[in-house]
């Protein structure tokens, strides 16, 4: 490390990141409302993909930032209809085996973004990486007929991961589930490119997948995305102070998203909202405290016996936030949480 | 069941508490490297808070606690990236890359912000984290040759940015 390294690890101790007013206390009470954890493991993809639908609710919404980042999260049921986004997608993943590796494409679109996403799987696990090998990763171009489509830098993470021991210190497993490691995988790599999307011709989009350089065409596939049917899902609205927020139940009852309703007002919109003490009730008079689904969707799920028929989910509590404009400056208003709600909704 | 020993500190929940309290500054300013503003950092932080509770029983060695969870936190940065619906094209690069004609600052926080977004990351967890090449490499999950490189843009950027000399 040379002089300036040294001046400026001094400087970042000094010159820091500034947290956001009650960023500390916030985690602080996330810490203390933790859910209870999954005994059942960690499903990274429980439903069957084609029900899943990203339902981006920023079109025609003057916030910025955060609450778009918030409004393309994906929620089941009625969001994506309701947004007036088309979403498609493909139905299943295109999968193949090569050199060892196993290969697993998927491909989505949101309004005019397409986004490809390629992951690959390994049952070894890879040595030490030397300095002067190659970047991992992979060049890819899509087409529509022989129009070729424009790349977007989204910013998506290339690279990849490998568990040398579970029994060792120190691996990272947070990409790999239980799933995965139980199909014996002890290596994930991610790359994912986005593009413009243009219209989809009949025989689907055209696919190159090159090396990292570029210089070698590895696969050439077909990528058809279809349009999205919505989860059969019963909806219900109730309004606060801080906004309404949309509950949708699967008709079996073992699964809940909420949703915001997004209205700008003022240039001020309910962004988020975030359920405590969400438990599914069985037939039984069982309650079943839910649990957070890890995929990043949020959605809440019952781990009830399969037996049991679940007749209704009763949320205790909901934390709500405003995002608001300032002089054209975004900011988050503060977080408002009701208790007590006993918001029962029965299922089906 | 992590094998975290924390002096006084029984269950599994006060343990994973601990942690995440001695490291969520740590964990947020890794957020906002990737992510372009506070509530969006601040979001990720919340969900990789979720994400390691629910996968704490594979965190095998506390001496490996702060990366792990640093990576979980850079992951679902990137996540929340990738699902966003913004997407950065080529032609707006340029404008969002601290370059020549940017005005200098003098905080070294503001200069990291103006850096490339892939730059500021590295930088993060380089000089504010006091993390190896090898450990960064592993958290980004790309090789280290590539986080030296980055460090060698970031750091020409930030020598422009903040207007001093590299020795």
């Amino acid at each position: 490390m040379n002089g300036w390294d040294q001046r400026l690890r001094a400087r970042a101790r000094r010159e820091d990141c500034p947290l956001p007013r009650g960023f500390e206390e916030r985690i602080q009470k996330e810490l203390n409302q933790l859910p209870e954890q999954d005994k059942k493991g960690h499903q990274k993809r429980p439903l069957s993909r084609v029900l899943w639908l990203a339902a981006c609710l920023a079109a025609g919404l003057c916030l910025t930032a955060a609450a778009a980042a918030l409004t393309a999260c994906y929620f089941p049921g009625v969001g994506a209809i309701k947004s007036g986004v088309k979403v498609w997608r493909m139905e299943e993943p295109q999968e193949w085996t090569q050199d060892g590796w196993t290969y697993r494409l998927e491909a989505e679109r949101q309004g005019e973004v397409i986004r490809v996403h390629l992951e690959q799987y390994s049952t070894q696990s890879l040595p030490e990486r030397d300095d002067d090998e190659s970047d991992y990763g992979y060049q890819m171009k899509l087409f529509a007929g022989d129009q070729e489509l424009e790349t977007g830098l989204d910013s998506v993470l290339e690279g990849w991961e490998t568990v040398a021991d579970l029994r060792a210190s120190g691996c990272y497993t947070s990409y790999l589930t239980d799933a995965e490691l139980e199909q014996g995988f002890l290596t994930q790599g991610t790359t994912g490119t986005s593009f413009q999307a243009v219209e989809q011709p009949e025989e689907g989009y055209t696919l190159h997948i090159y090396t990292y350089d570029g210089g070698t065409l590895l696969w050439e596939k077909q990528i058809k995305l279809a349009t999205v049917q919505a989860l059969d899902m019963t909806e219900t609205s109730r309004t606060f102070d801080a906004g309404t927020v949309t509950a949708l139940v699967s008709k079996d009852g073992r699964l809940l998203d909420l949703y915001p309703e997004r209205k700008v007002e003022n240039d001020s919109a309910l962004a988020f909202v975030y359920a405590h003490d969400v438990v599914f009730i069985g037939a039984s008079g069982e309650q079943y405290p839910a649990q957070m689904l890890s995929d990043g969707t949020g959605t809440w799920i019952c781990n009830a016996p399969e037996g049991e028929t679940i007749t209704a989910v009763e949320i205790g509590a909901l934390r709500l936030k405003r995002m608001y404009l300032d002089n054209g400056v975004q900011r988050e208003a503060v977080p408002v949480t009701y208790w007590d709600l006993n918001w029962v909704i029965p299922v089906g | 069941m992590a094998t975290i020993e924390l002096a006084g500190i029984q269950s599994a929940q006060e343990q994973f508490a601990a942690l995440v309290t001695q490291h969520s500054r740590s964990m947020f300013r890794a957020a906002r490297a990737v992510l372009d503003c506070d509530a969006d950092a601040e979001d990720a932080v919340s969900e990789a808070v979720l994400l390691a509770w629910k996968n704490w029983g594979r965190l095998r060695s506390g001496d490996a606690a702060r990366a792990w969870l640093l990576k979980i936190t850079v992951n679902c940065a990137y996540g929340y990236r990738r699902k966003s619906a913004r997407v950065v094209y080529t032609d707006t690069v340029e404008q969002l890359a601290g370059g020549i004609e940017d005005p200098p600052v003098a905080h070294l926080w503001e200069a990291v912000l103006r850096l490339p977004e892939d730059q500021r990351a590295v930088v993060t967890l380089y000089y504010y984290e006091d993390l190896p090449v090898k450990k960064i490499a592993r958290i980004l999950g790309v090789a280290q040759g590539t986080v030296k490189s980055r460090l060698s843009r970031a750091r020409q950027n930030l020598r422009e940015l903040l207007r001093e000399e590299e020795e």
